[in-house]
């Protein structure tokens, strides 16, 4: 009796820890989400691959020889700077049209997912793991190193910026920004540069998400849809516009994908997702600790 | 307009009955009761936020009410949709006219008629005789109805090119081609000339001699009285009077609503002396077009060193299309404004709260989800950024010390900032958010202090402290250019006054003359309509300088 | 009129050269016109948007392949029964998901056509999975069946030809007027008596009538479907199709499929080209020409005409 108590409950913690994996990576592409929205009301449909192109860039960085953590930091840099270009190329000259900015995104992220094709073709790459592929045994559960690598960075990260946006002078400028651009405007903040610099979180957390999931997960030229997808979910869960929210949500998500697959069947793992969306869209669309305000425009 | 011009028996078309609206904790509408009787033009006329939208969309079948019933023709509307309640008879137009830009004048006429054709998506798609006969009949009535209000030149160009009198004038058109007997029409003068109003009095007074009966909601009460048969007056959600425009005219309630009955005790020093002190502010000849049409019209103000300036004016009037245009966020198109002798039209909004500009918007605009210390602070975010790039990121020791002192200021004169400031700024009452909203915008260091409508949506007692603590802020050295709705209250405590109307200065002179003048309410309500023609002879504005 | 009659001296042309390559390019564009068409109604017209549609094609293609294989059912009944399930399917995903507005809705109609797509892969007993189902029938006009691109032309380019004549009738009818007004406001076309609930179910659910027809056809005429065409992919390149045209615009339908089919097989000895160019493409056009790449082309053609002829009258 107690050694199948012990396989069950074992079996348990193994499907949490890597629902809390996954979960983590669905949190920061949330959090990219609700930076965006918050500042500039667009939903940035490209997210996703942010994070494939910060992991694909960091393996082409790697395969020429650059070390890992410089190639770490070029690939999610670049990917930052590249959340500014489209906002200023493709973004900025739309305004406020809601349908024009959805298909501008979709069809940025298509052109991304295009570029990743060209330079880096459709195979799946492989990224090798940050310390080591021993897998680490916790009481019965086995977990790869890269899971430490994934939470521990994304709660650092999500750390960071929860600091930052509360406790920094410009944090808060830009929170101010989101709340009511016209008020922020009036005390003299720079309302356009906000809206880069929300791009450029947005890039950055997206990048840093892909390059940690990498080694676990191989990363393709159309990783980001999927990926995507689950941080949107992992946002309107926790409540669109609101980063503890998304994390929360993107958490919640991981864990229901993880063990729906442990219960049930492995292939509708990604329908799990769409349910949980559907069902919150229609039941409750504002999340479940609300949105953060009612963006004003 | 005299009750021998009815014809009809006067039956009500329209009853509303006991209509209550309750939003949260706010009670838009409280046992609100009138008819519409056949064949009349019936005036519903109130101060801001008296309820008067809310009560158009609970008719129209926009809007559900929370108790209370409206009935058109005996039958039942309330618990209908929109397009039910129009299939029903009634058609509503919309305050910002609301044309399909995308279309021509001809065809947003055409889709009026569409629900009552007969021609649906099946007949559609065939496209057989039936489609194409109903959609030229759709035309040629069209066409009948843009005759009507005049607008049969433009019938084929594009809607989007159509200015604001227009826009009003197809909307009429459109609400016409739905063959609906009772019109409501949503401000239908707001943002009209002098002529174009007069030409909207007309097509008005002709759709009731067509046998149409009209709704509208106004706040050009010169139009008001050249039009209404009845009119209805709504204040803070209630009908506070009701009955022929000269009784309306005449009742006290109305004209207290209207200019607010606030008694301030303190009040200000005399305002003769300031006035030689220099201009600090000074907008001359000002003209801003604001959604097509001229919001301000050739107004000009001048606030001397720290003085307070009343601008008062009822709903509409332009009063916040002034600040805005100081402020930078619209392009004036006519007209200097000056700050100390330097002309800001060049300089670009965050630039001129460094040069000592500061606007306090109306509804307050705070940062909901930051705290009150939060909201404070980054209202120096211009003096800090002036002070060069690095302050933003850490603060030198001569910055602190001034965001410490200025703190403390504010605190001075908001006690109460100081014990919630900890505290989300959301969550505060609604006279402590404007408090809130002064102090943040004092943050700056401004020589100009601008508040829109500070005493908005706030109960007397509570609107009564925060206007009696801006003579303190006015003598640390403050000049203070005032936009209120309440103009007892604020003219009380300025030493100058301007009363705008309709876009226009209408009296202008030191507040306590303006206060004694036994005309003030007349000029300030604008029944006589000042601005409208009365037969050939356009009359100007009379523009009275007082004492 | 003329249009049409300048389509049908193009298509005899092609028709009669016998060029086969020619032929299979323009059956392919007849038979991705009829949802493109569907989509432009929705969205061009009507206002709403659908980042799903591919999955009422996959509906379409699937269900008449399921009933001629596993109930026997000929081509020509299963074709019009597949199509009135796509049909039903998009009136009741619209009931769902249009009370949604924006965002919610865009993700809210990708779900959809995500879980169809998903669900065409799992039901291997139903659908082959991922190996897809063969040996579909092909539709036969008294013995004669088309199973090939020369037979299929003439049916399929009648039937697009049918859709796109159709779709204009109702573009410029009072439905049509309705269907505008209801994209630009939906509270003003309540005020005029027009329900835009109603109308945008019904609108759906005949943009669903028109991709599913497509999709029945095409699995009749390749004999052959598996889920890889109705992917997130295929929606995207609908979605490009109708933006490339200029999103209201029947004929303009047209050209944007010709476009994206064209270039799609001009781009594939290069390799993987054509995804880029779909992806910038829909950026330049939202952004530079939301009326179409034709007319943002004829926008710039007039600027350089006007600065030309500025130097001219400068020297």
């Amino acid at each position: 009796m107690t050694v199948e108590l012990t396989a069950e409950l074992t079996a348990l913690a193994q499907y949490v820890a890597s629902g809390l994996v996954v979960g983590s990576i669905y949190g920061l592409i949330g959090v990219g989400f609700t930076t965006v929205y918050n500042v500039t009301g667009i939903v940035n449909f490209s997210q996703g691959d942010f994070a494939s192109l910060g992991a694909l860039g960091a393996i082409g960085l790697i395969a020429a020889g650059v070390p890992l953590p410089v190639a770490l930091a070029i690939a999610v840099l670049c990917v930052g700077l590249l959340g500014v270009l489209i906002e200023r190329v493709a973004i900025r000259p739309v305004g406020n049209d809601v349908l024009r900015g959805i298909i501008i995104t979709i069809g940025v992220g298509v052109a991304l997912q295009g570029i990743a094709v060209l330079v880096w073709g459709t195979d799946a790459q492989p990224l090798r793991a940050f310390s080591g592929e021993k897998p680490v045994n916790m009481g019965g559960v086995t977990v790869p190193p890269q899971a430490f690598w994934v939470v521990g960075t994304a709660a650092v990260l999500m750390m960071l910026l929860w600091l930052f946006f509360t406790r920094t002078y410009v944090g808060k400028a830009f929170r101010a920004c989101a709340v009511n651009a016209y008020a922020a405007g009036l005390m003299g903040i720079p309302t356009r540069a906000m809206r880069s610099f929300s791009f450029f979180v947005a890039g950055l957390t997206g990048a840093i998400a892909g390059v940690i999931v990498a080694p676990i997960a191989l990363m393709q030229y159309d990783s980001g849809i999927f990926l995507g997808i689950k941080g949107f979910v992992a946002c309107i869960i926790g409540g669109f516009g609101n980063p503890v929210g998304a994390a929360l949500g993107g958490l919640l998500l991981g864990l229901l994908e993880a063990l729906s697959s442990g219960y049930l069947s492995s292939g509708y793992k990604n329908a799990i997702a769409f349910v949980v969306l559907l069902a919150f869209l229609f039941v409750r669309p504002s999340g479940l600790l609300g949105e953060l305000e009612a963006v004003k425009r | 307009m005299s009750e021998g011009d009815c014809l009809y028996a006067s039956e009500p078309l329209l009853r509303v009955r006991g209509v209550s609206m309750r939003f949260g904790g706010l009670q838009a509408l409280e046992d609100v009761s009138f008819e519409v009787l056949r064949g009349e033009i019936l005036a519903l006329i109130g101060p801001n936020g008296a309820g008067k939208s809310t009560l158009l969309n609970i008719i129209a079948g926009a809007l559900a009410p929370t108790a209370g019933e409206t009935h058109l023709r005996g039958e039942r509307l309330n618990g209908l949709g929109a397009d039910q309640v129009n299939a029903r008879g009634l058609v509503r137009t919309f305050q910002g006219a609301e044309i399909l830009r995308n279309m021509s004048v001809r065809d947003n006429v055409v889709t009026a008629g569409v629900a009552r054709c007969g021609s649906g998506i099946a007949t559609g798609l065939l496209g057989l005789g039936r489609s194409r006969r109903a959609l030229a009949a759709l035309e040629k009535e069209a066409d009948r109805h843009l005759g009507t209000v005049g607008l049969s030149a433009l019938a084929g160009a594009s809607a989007s090119t159509l200015g604001a009198g227009q826009q009003r004038l197809l909307a009429i058109a459109r609400a016409l081609a739905t063959g609906a007997e009772l019109i409501v029409l949503d401000e239908p003068g707001a943002g009209l000339n002098a002529t174009e109003k007069g030409y909207l009095a007309q097509v008005i007074s002709g759709l009731r001699a067509s046998g149409k009966t009209v709704l509208f909601v106004e706040h050009d009460l010169g139009l008001v009285g050249r039009l209404a048969e009845r009119i209805v007056v709504l204040d803070h959600g209630r009908v506070i009077a009701a009955g022929r425009p000269d009784e309306v005219r005449a009742d006290p309630k109305v004209i207290e609503a209207y200019l607010g009955n606030t008694e301030i005790v303190a009040r200000h020093g005399p305002g003769a002396a300031t006035r030689n002190g220099g201009t600090l502010l000074g907008i001359e000849h000002l003209s801003v077009r604001y959604d097509g049409s001229l919001a301000l019209d050739d107004v000009s103000v001048r606030v001397a060193p720290g003085e307070i300036v009343a601008l008062v004016g009822a709903n509409g009037a332009g009063k916040s299309t002034l600040l805005k245009a100081v402020a930078g966020a619209v392009p004036p198109e006519a007209g200097h404004i000056a700050l100390d002798g330097r002309d800001l039209g060049p300089i670009a909004t965050a630039d001129r709260v460094a040069l000592g500009l500061s606007l306090a918007p109306e509804g307050r605009a705070l940062f909901g989800s930051l705290s009150v210390l939060d909201n404070l602070i980054i209202g120096r975010y211009g003096r800090r950024r002036a002070a060069g790039l690095r302050e933003l990121l850490s603060p030198s020791v001569a910055e602190r010390e001034a965001e410490r002192e200025t703190l403390e200021l504010v605190y001075g004169y908001f006690p109460k900032l100081r014990v919630r400031s900890a505290q989300a700024a959301g969550t505060l009452s609604g006279g402590e958010g404007q408090m809130l909203a002064i102090g943040r915008a004092l943050m700056n260091r401004p020589r100009l202090l601008m508040l829109d409508e500070p005493s908005f949506g706030l109960a007397p007692q509570v609107s009564r402290e925060i206007l009696e603590a801006l003579p303190k802020l006015a003598a640390g050295g403050v000049a203070i250019l005032l936009v209120e709705q309440n103009a007892r209250a604020a003219l009380q405590i300025a030493s100058h006054g301007y009363v705008l109307v309709n876009g226009r200065i209408a009296a202008a002179g030191r507040s306590r003359d303006l206060l004694d003048d036994p005309e003030i309410a007349r000029t300030y309500l604008g029944w006589d309509g000042a601005d409208t023609p009365a037969g050939a002879s356009a009359a100007e504005p009379r523009l009275r300088v007082v004492g | 009129m003329k249009r049409i009659a300048v389509l049908v001296a193009v298509l005899g042309a092609v028709y009669f050269s016998g060029n086969g390559y020619l032929m299979n390019l323009c059956v392919v564009t007849a038979l991705f016109t009829l949802p493109a068409l569907g989509l432009s109604l929705l969205m061009g017209y009507t206002g709403q948007i659908s980042l799903g549609h591919a999955a009422f094609v996959g509906l379409g293609a699937y269900g008449s392949a399921i009933l001629c294989k596993s109930l026997g059912l000929n081509p020509w009944l299963a074709i019009p029964l597949a199509t009135a399930t796509a049909t039903l399917a998009a009136w009741a995903i619209g009931w769902l998901v249009f009370r949604l507005r924006g965002h919610h809705l865009a993700m809210a109609t990708l779900a959809f056509g995500i879980i169809i797509h998903v669900a065409t892969v799992e039901l291997k007993g139903l659908t082959g999975g991922q190996d897809g189902l063969s040996g579909i029938p092909a539709l036969s006009f008294f013995g004669y069946a088309m199973n090939s691109d020369a037979a299929i032309f003439p049916f399929a380019w009648l039937v697009c030809i049918l859709g796109i004549v159709l779709a204009g009738n109702l573009v410029h009818s009072p439905a049509g007027y309705a269907m505008r007004a209801v994209a630009e406001s939906e509270a003003v076309a309540a005020s005029i008596g027009i329900a835009p609930d109603r109308l945008k179910r019904r609108i759906m659910a005949l943009s669903g009538l028109y991709a599913g027809l497509g999709g029945a056809l095409y699995a009749h005429y390749l004999g052959y479907i598996s889920p890889g065409p109705f992917d997130v992919g295929f929606s995207v390149r609908l979605l490009l199709m109708v933006a490339l045209g200029g999103f209201a615009g029947i004929w303009s339908v047209l050209f944007g499929v010709l476009f994206v089919v064209m270039t799609s097989e001009l781009l594939k000895p290069f390799g993987n080209y054509d995804v880029v160019l779909y992806g910038v493409l829909l950026v330049v056009v939202m952004v530079w020409c939301p009326r179409g790449l034709l007319d943002g082309l004829a926008m710039l053609w007039r600027g350089g005409m006007r600065m030309w002829r500025g130097a001219q009258a400068a020297r």
